[in-house]
């Protein structure tokens, strides 16, 4: 729900102004005030020359089963995820030990009957 | 049957209460212009199949859309001419008391719908509902009356049997039509005499929706553009120094955009007076050229209304209408 007033532009009066933003008609006099929660008049009041608009920030809700979501952040690109990783040393490789397997395996038809 | 005449006919006006309604005729709201050119009417879309023929002839035709447009053209008279700047501007702050009134009508993010009657020579009404104000032109020259060109947009018609005007005995409006012989004008703040025509447009670039039926779903308002056009005769240099040179002394180009603010007024006595008001404008044009046959310079200079001005235009109205 979103006040309406006059703002310090509008002429002072001694009776009300009336106002018509397209079709919202409303008549607000110093101090006074209208509320609605019709966005295309608040929309409207909002660009008036004259209107100062106040709109109340949400409250949080106390709903037991609300969920809360917590934004995911993912990991920058240069971030190391294994912190306590050092980089290896020529010394500390250990040669890979050659064998006779075959590096690729190959399926054979024959091996299915 | 003996042919019509073609200057009898008027168009009418009233905002209506929201979407889908079409207003009610009652004295007092709803306002009658007689036309200086242009008019309202329906105007249908019509396509042609294209397909193949065992004959050369042209396809079929059919209805593509059924919608309302026209530009009535009317004399600037403070009653009626509210209507169409409230219609093209949306917003109307009223202040004042029985019988004189001050409409100060601002610019807003949304427009009314208006529903308009048209008479033709006293055997055709129509009704059109839904309509919109796309664009408004008042201009005048030197000695001229002040008129307004509205650009109206709609959704649809009903053709009447009797006139609409009558139950409620809607006058056409006759009042004081302005003259630019009226005129105030002040450019950048200070009164000039020197501005010997002027033509402000501003346009809401209104466009149609179409769905799934022979009438339009709706039509709404884009962006909003004001120009203003005017003859200034040329008598030195500081408007032109201060567009191409950035000051009124400058000698250097300038990349910045020169901004000044501009009021033209038309008084009909205390109670009864058109004012436009651009806050800050930006010439576009300022063109100054010698005349081989001997004329004096008249710059027609050429504007656009800045956003910076808040708001960008404001249209007042002092005359006798309560409410619109």
């Amino acid at each position: 729900m979103a006040t309406i007033s006059l703002n310090d532009a509008a002429p002072k009066t001694d009776e009300p102004i009336r106002f018509a933003l397209a079709h919202t008609e409303f008549e607000l006099a110093a101090g006074s005030t209208v509320e609605t929660d019709d966005p295309e008049a608040i929309s409207n009041a909002e660009t008036h020359p004259w209107l100062a608009v106040e709109t109340p920030a949400p409250e949080p809700t106390n709903e037991v089963n609300a969920v809360e979501v917590v934004p995911t952040q993912a990991p920058a690109h240069d971030v190391d995820v294994f912190p306590e990783n050092t980089p290896l040393t020529t010394d500390e490789v250990e040669p890979v030990e050659q064998t006779d397997a075959p590096g690729v395996v190959q399926a054979d038809p024959k091996d299915s009957e | 049957m003996a042919g019509l005449v073609g200057n009898v006919g008027w168009i009418m006006g009233k905002k209506q209460t929201a979407k889908g309604t079409l207003a009610t005729v009652t004295a007092g709201t709803t306002f009658k212009s007689a036309l200086v050119g242009g008019g309202l009417a329906p105007a249908r879309a019509i396509g042609q199949l294209s397909e193949t023929d065992a004959s050369r002839d042209q396809g079929v035709s059919y209805v593509q859309n059924e919608s309302i447009g026209g530009s009535p053209e009317i004399y600037a008279r403070d009653d009626a001419l509210g209507l169409y700047l409230l219609g093209v501007l949306g917003a109307d702050a009223i202040t004042g008391t029985t019988p004189n009134f001050t409409h100060t009508i601002t610019p807003s993010n949304t427009l009314p719908y208006i529903s308009f009657w048209r008479d033709v020579s006293d055997v055709l009404w129509e009704a059109f509902q839904d309509c919109k104000v796309s664009s408004v032109t008042i201009a005048a020259q030197a000695g001229q009356p002040l008129t307004a060109t509205a650009n109206i947009m709609g959704v649809s018609s009903t053709r009447l049997t009797t006139d609409p005007s009558t139950a409620a005995a809607i006058p056409l409006s006759s009042g004081f039509a302005y003259n630019f012989n009226n005129a105030t004008v002040q450019l950048g703040g200070g009164a000039t005499n020197l501005i010997s025509s002027f033509s402000l447009t501003i346009d809401n670039n209104v466009s149609n929706q179409q769905t799934d039926d022979v009438f339009l779903f709706d039509v709404v308002e884009g962006r909003r553009q004001v120009s203003l056009d005017f003859d200034l005769i040329f008598t030195n240099l500081n408007e032109y120094n201060s567009f191409h040179y950035g000051s009124t002394a400058g000698t250097a180009l300038s990349s910045a955009i020169y901004t000044t603010s501009a009021d033209f007024q038309f008084d009909n006595g205390a109670n009864n007076q058109v004012k436009f008001t651009l806050p800050s404008i930006a010439y576009s044009e300022f063109p100054v050229n010698v005349n081989p046959n001997g004329d004096p310079i008249v710059v027609s200079v050429r504007a656009v209304g800045m956003r910076s001005g808040s708001p960008i235009v404001t249209a007042t109205i002092k005359n006798q209408v309560a409410t619109y």
